[in-house]
């Protein structure tokens, strides 16, 4: 057994990787919102959210949407494992972009799924901007990535299940990464 | 700070498990990361038991490509972080959600990548216990022992 406490980082800046805010619902809610986010464009690149959620309607799928923009600008590819067999595909463009999965009504209780959605160059203004995702419902895990045919630095990022309210308990973290 | 090394072990010899306990539950999210091979000449899986449980109490989802791709649901005595053979090569990276949280069961991602045998696996995993993880045991589901100069690193992610 080796005894555990909090060591000193070795060789890692503290300011590198921050937390920029969380959410945690306290009752169900249709979607949640980063906003002001243009405040941390001189020192941030790229930035990460992290969730753990579920989903008041059936297993469904998470989505985002950027600076407001709903106008059909987001192409989503996934790669899905299932349990029993992989598949691929791609849409869009779309109003929003798909950047993962979650668990849904037919979850068991306690059972909310994680997901990590990275969107690099956040801030970029001559680059469209591109997300990749990990995540998982109760029965599937899935790689996303979506493309925003934009290149506007990034001011908003919203978070919507594909129908249905985030159940009250689901967290989202945003992070914010040097580079 | 958010992003913190809590703990770094690089093994002199080899052993049949690494346990990380008393972990500060002072974080949201725990990453564990994974370098290194096995005894046992084929492929093990490596193995997370969560507050020394090791009852049928981790199901589990993967998608790999082995070649092809395949995938699979089933239920463990451990989280499947990924996979470790004896040629070496391989990389695990764990991550373990909302640990310290008492009204969710713990989840878990994991991806696993290694050389030579040309596998890389996404791994989604579900602890059914809401009680917070105050230790993790790492262990070869075989019974094979991780070898000398296999590595682990255990991160909290700020809250």
């Amino acid at each position: 057994m080796i005894p555990l406490g909090i060591l000193a980082s070795a060789g890692q800046s503290a300011a590198d990787y921050e937390l920029i805010e969380t959410f945690v619902a306290g009752s169900n809610v249709s979607s949640i919102t980063f906003s002001n986010l243009a405040a941390f464009a001189s020192t941030y690149r790229h930035l990460q959210v992290r969730y753990v959620a579920r989903s008041t309607v059936p297993e469904t799928g998470i989505f985002a949407r950027f600076n407001g923009d709903a106008s059909s600008s987001y192409r989503t590819h996934y790669l899905l494992g299932n349990g029993s067999s992989v598949s691929s595909g791609s849409f869009g463009l779309d109003p929003r972009g798909q950047v993962g999965l979650l668990a849904g009504s037919g979850a068991a209780a306690n059972d909310f799924r994680p997901g990590v959605i990275d969107l690099l160059d956040a801030y970029s203004t001559t680059k469209n901007k591109t997300v990749r995702g990990l995540s998982a419902s109760q029965s599937a895990v899935i790689l996303m990535s979506v493309l925003w045919v934009n290149t506007s630095s990034l001011t908003s990022w919203q978070i919507t299940p594909d129908s249905g309210n985030f159940v009250a308990g689901s967290r989202f973290s945003l992070y914010g990464i040097k580079g | 700070m958010s992003y913190v090394a809590l703990a770094n072990v690089t093994l002199g010899a080899n052993a049949s498990s690494v346990t990380f306990s008393n972990i500060n539950q002072g974080f949201r999210d725990l990453i564990l990361i994974h370098t290194g091979s096995s005894t046992n000449d084929s492929i093990n899986s490596l193995q997370l038991r969560l507050n020394g449980d090791s009852g049928s109490n981790y199901p589990q989802v993967l998608m790999a490509a082995d070649g092809g791709p395949v995938s699979a649901t089933f239920t463990d005595s451990g989280l499947i972080c990924g996979y470790t053979i004896s040629s070496g090569g391989a990389m695990n990276i764990a991550q373990i959600m909302d640990y310290s949280a008492t009204n969710k069961h713990k989840t878990a991602l994991s991806r696993h990548n290694a050389m030579p045998e040309s596998r890389t696996r996404a791994i989604a995993g579900r602890w059914t216990n809401t009680a917070a993880v105050t230790s993790i045991t790492c262990r070869v589901d075989t019974g094979a022992s991780f070898v000398a100069g296999s590595t682990f690193a255990l991160y909290g992610i700020a809250a």
